[in-house]
């Protein structure tokens, strides 16, 4: 009896462990959990914020000039300068750049240097064109990311440098480049003063092919690029004394003036369809915002004259504009949409704020702010919030974005010794790296063009 | 008065029936979990001298375990005092509790085939000592059963039997020979029974902890030093993509193939579908990529003993934190 009993107890017991098993195995699956399969996940959310280390081989000429090392060179300039590139030493390069075109990289050989990236083309002239196919390729995982060819006009060499520069950018950040583009300047000479003479100039990123607009008898202020590349609009004080706002047409070189105003007209900016003009104008020791149609010729009023209103600034979608104001009070931020209502100031911060500009990606305002004496270039939101001082300086101004919302151009003027020194500064929008801009003397009030080829200038 | 006593009768009887109820299921269940309990703790101490016997191989620490299963059973016999006191004590129950005198002449006989060189002197001190060892086993197993089956039976006629076996039970510690040979017999046959079922379970628990189930899984899992020593690694190979568009929301996640010795052999982005349409997401998932595959981060600090758990791993790249 008792040996059945216990027996029974056993088989029962037995019975219910399979059944507690076969619950619990069926609550595993229902809920995804399979412990004998379950993966290891690591995180990682830390890492380094350094330059990527690339490897730029000059570019085989077949042709026997020197248009592949000249090549090779813009490429590095420009990456370099983006901060966001570190080439490595050409001495340093184990393979032979005629080897990686025939026989292609060997990934070890730049493993070894801890080039992340290898960029090798070769260069073709023939018939007044410059031809160029290059490759890049990511020597870690053993793979070519781009291959391209590209052709310009023989006497346009150093645009291939520049767009192959962009290829690059483009293909490793996944953002579009902005080195094949224009920068527009005010170059100054001579003592300050009245006598200052100051001139348009224009250049391309790299400080090549400077040619400037004006000859320096008036003087101009805030150059500014249409959307389109084909005109520029700034400030001349040509008539009378009385700064007015002129076009500059690239394609022809004609210069017009925009319109007969009473007092002056200043701080133009185009909206993002190039089509009208949002601008300053001056009446009665007050300044509003008005909205010029370049079509028609009409004239809007957008503010009142009951303050200063100024540094009108479109959104990248046409429907909002920034501008400064004082009407708080002291110069602050404010925001409109584009028929001049729903006014709301931006800007709480302390201190005074000026020289607003909506970033091409319609993220980030930049703005000049001036607290205790002490200039700053910061970016914010369209909102106002998330306020960031990226640089200081004895006098930093005048912010202009790039074509990819990504870098900023601004102003920056140093004393030493009694002198005052002013050249064009870029600085990433992270403000983590900064260079100072090519310039032949000394420069302010950077414009900066959309990538030339996407526009009508572009050829 | 007859209501009340009427009510407490009926009280005091769901009372008895509760007390019944409550105490056979699960202390009857409790008590038998014990002994495999007691079971694990040798076998957890043998399988951590495998790795040592062979760390690099997965398929040789099963045939090294299953050596030292046997060897406890001879050890503690003739050196009890020095290793393995703790580790013996829970292995000889299942063996000796097989009916007295048959069966030590049959253990004997197993143990010089397992280990012969040693044995011969110290196996008549088994001899000896069994048959001590025995019964107060025999007494504690008693005393466990006298608790399992005054909670099991329910009837007070079972109870009696309990009390008989008690009673019975001191008598086999002087007897061994003697006195109510019948009695005792009936018994050890039906102990013989139970304690073969035990031992029965034992073997095959012990047999399926040699093969790895749940004590290996403990020693396999990676644990968290070793995540952070990854991820300490790949820190210094990834370059974050900062200052990007939409940077917030560029979690990358891929999956790793990775050789024995470490080394990633293959990483796989998840998130084909992103990577074909956004260009900033395919340039961040091709910079965790390149981390992955860059040579100063290969291979992985990770320990070979546990490649079953880490050969295939997914890594995310967040740079949110890093804006």
């Amino acid at each position: 009896m008792m040996e059945s009993k216990i027996l029974m107890m056993k088989t029962i017991n037995q019975l219910l462990k399979y059944i507690a098993a076969a619950s619990f195995a069926i609550i595993l699956s229902n809920t995804g959990i399979s412990p004998a399969h379950a993966e290891l996940e690591v995180t990682i959310n830390q890492g380094q914020i350094k330059p990527t280390p690339i490897a730029i081989t000059p570019f085989v000429d077949k042709s026997g000039q020197t248009f592949g090392q000249d090549l090779a060179d813009i490429i590095t300039y420009d990456l370099q300068s983006s901060g966001l590139f570190l080439p490595v030493d050409p001495k340093a390069f184990v393979q032979s750049i005629d080897s990686i075109n025939i026989q292609g990289p060997r990934f070890a050989d730049w493993r070894i240097l801890n080039a992340q990236c290898l960029l090798a083309g070769e260069v073709e002239v023939s018939g007044g064109q410059v031809t160029v196919r290059f490759r890049l390729f990511d020597s870690f995982r053993g793979t070519q990311m781009l291959g391209l060819e590209l052709s310009v006009d023989e006497k346009k060499w150093r645009r291939l440098g520049h767009m192959i520069a962009d290829e690059v950018y483009k293909r490793i950040t996944g953002e579009e480049g902005y080195f094949n583009t224009l920068i527009s300047f005010i170059e100054e000479s001579g003592p300050h003063g009245r006598k200052r003479m100051r001139r348009l100039g224009i250049m391309d990123y790299d400080g090549a092919n400077v040619r400037y607009l004006t000859d320096g008898k008036y003087m101009v202020l805030t150059p500014r690029f249409s959307p389109n590349n084909r005109d520029i609009a700034f400030l001349s004080f040509e008539k009378q004394g009385l700064a007015q706002v002129y076009l500059y047409n690239l394609a022809n070189g004609s210069k017009k003036l925009l319109g007969q105003f009473e007092g002056m007209s200043f701080a133009p900016r185009f909206s993002p369809d190039a089509t009208k003009l949002v601008m300053s104008l001056e009446k009665r020791g007050n300044s509003a915002i008005y909205l010029k149609d370049l079509t028609s010729g009409s004239l809007t009023a957008l503010t009142q004259h009951t303050c200063i209103d100024t540094s009108p600034c479109f959104s990248p979608d046409g429907n909002n504009i920034v501008f400064t104001s004082d009407r708080g009070g002291n110069e602050q931020i404010y925001v409109m949409d584009s028929r001049g209502g729903d006014v709301h100031r931006i800007s709480f911060g302390g201190g005074k704020y000026s020289q607003p500009v909506w970033s091409p990606r319609g993220d980030l305002i930049a703005f000049t702010k001036i607290q205790q004496g002490q200039f700053y270039i910061g970016v914010m939101n369209p909102d106002g919030s998330n306020e960031r001082l990226i640089c200081t300086d004895y006098l930093v101004e005048a912010p202009i974005w790039s074509p990819n919302g990504r870098v900023i151009l601004y102003t920056r003027e140093r004393r030493s010794k009694g002198t005052r020194f002013s050249k064009i500064c870029a600085i990433d929008v992270t403000g983590r790296t900064k260079c100072e801009l090519k310039t032949p003397r000394e420069a302010t009030d950077a414009a900066w063009s959309q990538l030339l080829d996407k526009s009508a200038v572009a050829a | 008065m007859k209501r009340a006593a009427i009510l407490s009768g009926i009280l005091h009887g769901i009372i008895l029936i509760i007390m019944m109820i409550g105490l056979i299921n699960p202390f009857s269940r409790k008590l038998e979990d014990q002994r495999p309990l007691m079971i694990d703790f040798v076998d957890i101490s043998e399988i951590t001298k495998a790795p040592i016997i062979a760390p690099m191989d997965v398929m040789e620490p099963e045939p090294a375990v299953e050596a030292p299963q046997q060897e406890p059973e001879p050890q503690p016999v003739p050196a009890p005092p020095l290793e393995q006191p703790p580790l013996p004590a829970p292995m000889p129950e299942p063996s000796p509790p097989p009916p007295p005198v048959e069966q030590q002449q049959s253990h004997p006989k197993s143990e010089p085939v397992e280990t012969p060189e040693p044995e011969p002197l110290p196996m008549p001190e088994l001899k000896k000592e069994d048959p001590k060892k025995e019964e107060p086993k025999k007494e504690e197993k008693k005393s466990e059963r006298q608790l399992e089956e005054k909670k099991k039976p329910e009837s007070p006629k079972q109870e009696k039997a309990e009390v008989n076996l008690t009673k019975e039970q001191p008598k086999p510690k002087v007897n061994e020979a003697k006195e109510k040979k019948k009695i005792d017999d009936a018994f050890n046959d039906i102990f013989a029974d139970v304690t073969k079922e035990t031992k029965k379970k034992d073997t095959s628990k012990t047999s399926g902890k040699t093969k790895g189930a749940p004590a290996e899984q403990v020693g396999e899992v990676v644990t968290a030093s070793e995540i952070d020593a990854i991820r300490r690694l790949m820190q210094r190979c990834w370059i974050v993509p900062n200052g990007v568009r939409g940077v917030r929301n560029l979690q990358v996640k891929l999956k790793l193939n990775i050789a024995k010795d470490g080394t990633v052999q293959s990483a796989q982005i998840v998130d084909r579908v992103r990577m074909a349409g956004d260009p900033v997401f395919r340039a961040a998932a091709e910079s965790a990529e390149r981390a992955i595959m860059d040579p100063s981060c290969n291979p992985l600090p990770l320990n070979p003993e546990k490649y079953q758990q880490w050969k295939t791993m997914s890594m995310t790249f967040d740079p949110a934190d890093m804006q």
